[in-house]
């Protein structure tokens, strides 16, 4: 059973890391921001605290440690500096680490535990600030966010004591005075009574204004008393006679309530008593009774409501034939009301929350929806075949429900990439220091979506991709000032839809490829003839060969030649494709094109021979027909006009070797390929298909212009086409043909 | 029989600065007229002490046995004020609807 919390605990601890390692990236560049400085101390106390709890006793020592030296941080006695954030950071991933190998935690990790604590308390006892050196101390806000994580209230000076203090008092003493400053997880209700003092006209406040205010912070509800109103020949309009009782559901903690009323309450009489606390697992929304509510509020005693409930009416009106207000039975009414609705409109919120699922059960739905959609086609299929119509139409629903329920099973796996790219803020400052260089990353579109299984796969060649534009694009800061450019260089890291793809852009101001010193090293290595003509976008190509490399050493960064081939391959393992524009002198762009997802795809069905192929129907732009004679005319020259531009083709019946006779009339499927369109020949075209993708067996995986393998309706298996390999095979082909 | 019927109709924003003068027109007119009738149409913003002198108005009337009737278009102001103060559950378009959605306001 600890087994299951620990894992909770963990997954809830990374997200913590991440928050922790992009607040400290933001703090490193505004040493001076109180609230990132709180952010930072709260996560290594939550850390501590549930790691304590969970059973990570190395953990929790540790984080204590660190949180010592935050805590110097959020007093002012210590400042925010780089060596700082380093050291906290080179912490956070330490403490990343324990948590991924907790059986190996022992000698090694205490080690490199009590290594860190060792830098952590130099930095303290050197980076001490002298008096008047100091960061401005903390101001109340900070304290107050502060105080937040440690769970402790924080004293605002002296306020003034409302007429029923010692009631508020019992109150905050009820919640361990826990709820004064920070925030609620969820929202409280509070009773505010407020009786301006007769002059607030005069001091320029007005109080309904007030009221506003606090109707921003949540729900509101106000009972005004006008009792005291004097009789109009004896009012004095400057003075205030109207006092109110307002109940506010809000997450705010009370002083934050409690200061709107700042500039009045010298004067007036005051007091917010916490009245409903729920944590929304509450078995019913309902609150207190009526009765219990006035004696409550010292309105009625607890004798007078018991006698007059026995009498079975309705208990308000009793209570105002038994001489109680009419204006405080209606109030407490409203009190009950607004209670009972704040707990309902919470606990249907709560309901709706979102859950957090393990990507392996993900993964396991999409398989299933995957079965699900195939049985779907063969339902189909059987359903036209024995031409039954009641069949057809429980076919035809379940094809609908089918379809909805995958579009929204794959809706479930899209996640942001934004969760990837903050990664690569940390990867660019080490690097950064590392290398010598002043590099910025930004990033544009870290909110599209795309499924998981391709984001996961997509890191290790965003890495690459990074560390060779700052190890081989990226300029040092000298020669970027001698070619006139900015010493901070920038590394632009953008995400986008394009049909079904996303394109992911990883973009520098470096220096562009050195084409010669490619082709240089190309031809050193054999991989290109001395002198073969060559063009820019062949030179760039070279660097996708295995093994190439330009760097005359090898770096901790890059130079092993494992960078450019390996970021290909997992490209085109995702089904993408990957093209290089650069510009010398100006930076490169590095683009990849990658499928929203890698389970389910819209296909294009058709047939070469006996054999059925998919095309992703991403790809294709238009069919055209293509006759016999046509095809006889144009003898080897694999070449139609269309649109009045020349279309080359492949004939896939060549590809696969299909012997027997071709149709009369054949289909071209025109596909685009980097900018270019490409026609493959087939049979016939059958249509649309929703393509469950299968992986090949080992044996098969590795055939070139096959990608996987999919389920028809009828039980036997299309292959589907890896069309940018085809495209890339016939292009190759066209080049030593002609 | 004829109605001996004073309109007072306030304009502009009617708050602590005009309200007394107010306050001895409708003194006036509780004296010499009845019913009265006061006139939201020309009126863009209050404050509170306005209410005040509504509320005061109403019941200087109901202890007098004189009506006291409210008439014309409320302005959008003044409903939303009326509502953030608690004086009415609903914002009114028109100054008659207060007389049944002004909280404890029983116009005869």
């Amino acid at each position: 059973m600890l087994d299951k919390f620990q894992d909770s605990f963990r997954e809830e601890a990374y997200e913590l890391l991440n928050d922790l390692e992009r607040i400290l990236l933001v703090l490193e560049d505004h040493p001076d921001s109180h609230e990132d400085i709180a952010a930072v101390f709260r996560v290594m106390h939550t850390v501590k605290g549930s790691a304590g709890m969970f059973g990570f006793t190395e953990v929790a020592r540790f984080a204590h440690e660190v949180e010592s030296t935050l805590d110097e941080v959020r007093n002012g006695k210590l400042p925010v500096t780089p060596q700082l954030v380093s050291l906290t950071l080179d912490a956070r991933d330490h403490i990343r680490e324990m948590l991924q190998e907790p059986a190996a935690a022992g000698p090694k990790f205490t080690m490199i535990s009590d290594e860190l604590i060792a830098k952590f308390q130099d930095h303290v006892s050197s980076a001490h600030v002298k008096p008047g050196t100091a960061p401005q101390a903390p101001d109340a806000s900070l304290e107050e966010l502060t105080a937040e994580a440690e769970g402790r209230s924080v004293s605002k000076g002296p306020v003034k004591l409302a007429a029923d203090a010692d009631k508020e008092q019992g109150s905050a003493d009820t919640n361990g005075m826990m709820g004064e400053t920070r925030n609620h997880e969820h929202p409280v209700t509070y009773r505010i009574a407020f009786k301006p003092g007769e002059s607030v006209f005069i001091n320029g406040t007005n109080p309904v204004l007030l009221l506003d205010e606090l109707a921003e912070m949540g729900e509101l509800s106000v009972i005004a008393y006008t009792e005291a109103i004097q009789p109009l020949g004896r009012l004095e309009p400057e003075n205030c006679y109207v006092a109110w009782d307002l109940l506010l559901t809000t997450k705010k903690g009370r002083t934050v309530v409690r200061d709107v009323f700042m500039f009045v309450e010298d004067d007036s009489e005051l007091s917010v008593e916490l009245i409903d606390e729920p944590e929304g697992d509450e078995d019913d929304h309902e609150y207190r009774r009526l009765g219990q509510i006035l004696v409550d509020r010292g309105f009625a005693e607890a004798g007078q409501v018991e006698s007059i409930a026995v009498r079975q009416r309705r208990l308000g009106e009793m209570l105002v034939e038994d001489g109680i207000d009419p204006r405080h039975v209606e109030a407490a009414l409203v009190e009950q009301e607004h209670v009972e609705r704040s707990r309902k409109k919470l606990q249907n919120e709560l309901g709706s929350a979102s859950v957090r699922v393990s990507s392996e059960k993900l993964d396991e739905l999409v398989d299933l929806v995957g079965e699900l959609v195939t049985l779907q086609a063969r339902l189909t299929q059987t359903a036209v075949h024995i031409g039954h119509s009641g069949l057809t139409l429980v076919s035809e629903s379940f094809d609908r429900l089918a379809t909805e329920l995958r579009d929204n099973t794959m809706s479930l796996r899209m996640v942001p990439i934004g969760t990837t790219f903050s990664k690569f803020k940390r990867l660019v400052r080490d690097l950064s220091h590392e290398l010598g260089k002043q590099v910025e990353i930004k990033t544009v579109g870290a909110e599209t979506e795309l499924d998981k299984s391709v984001i996961d796969r997509l890191n290790d060649p965003l890495v690459h991709l990074i560390r060779n534009s700052m190890d081989h694009g990226i300029e040092k800061p000298a020669d970027r000032a001698a070619a006139g450019k900015p010493i901070d260089a920038q590394i632009l890291l953008k995400a986008e839809h394009s049909g079904a793809t996303v394109l992911v852009t990883v973009e520098d101001d470096g220096a562009g490829l050195n084409r010669a010193r490619i082709r240089a090293r190309a031809e050193e290595r054999g991989i290109i003839a001395p002198g073969q003509e060559l063009n820019d976008s062949d030179i760039d190509e070279l660097l996708f060969a295995p093994g190439f490399s330009t760097s005359e050493n090898v770096t901790s960064v890059s130079g092993r030649g494992v960078g450019m081939d390996v970021v290909r391959r997992e490209i085109e393992g995702l089904g993408g494709t990957v093209a290089i524009h650069s510009t010398p002198g100006e930076g490169t762009c590095i683009e990849l094109a990658i499928p929203l997802t890698l389970a389910i795809i819209e296909g294009l069905l058709v047939q070469v021979g006996e054999a059925m192929y998919v095309f992703p129907l991403s790809a294709v732009g238009e069919c055209i027909e293509l006759t016999h004679q046509e095809r006889m005319n144009n003898g080897k020259r694999h070449f139609v006009a269309n649109r009045g531009e020349v279309l080359p083709y492949v004939v896939l019946r060549d590809v696969f070797g299909v012997s027997d006779n071709e149709p009369e009339i054949e289909q071209i499927v025109v596909v685009s390929s980097q900018g270019e369109d490409i026609g493959f020949v087939v049979d016939e075209v059958i249509g649309d298909h929703q393509t469950v993708i299968k992986n090949l067996g080992r044996l098969y995986r590795h055939i070139e212009g096959i990608s996987g393998a999919t389920i028809l309706g009828d039980g036997s298996v299309a292959l589907i086409l890896d069309v940018q390999k085809l495209c890339s095979l016939a292009k190759r082909e066209h080049q030593v043909t002609h | 029989m004829s109605e001996n019927i004073k309109v007072v109709s306030p304009e502009g924003v009617v708050g602590i600065a005009s309200c007394n003068e107010l306050r001895v027109q409708l003194l006036q007119a509780f004296d010499t007229a009845d019913p009265v009738l006061l006139n939201f149409s020309h009126i863009e913003r209050i404050d509170l002490s306005f209410v005040q002198i509504l509320y005061a108005a109403v019941r200087e009337a109901g202890i007098r046995g004189v009506g006291f009737r409210l008439n014309g278009e409320v302005s959008k102001e003044v409903g939303e004020y009326l509502v953030a103060g608690g004086f009415c559950k609903e914002a009114p378009t028109e100054a008659r609807e207060l007389e049944n959605h002004l909280v404890e306001l029983q116009v005869k």
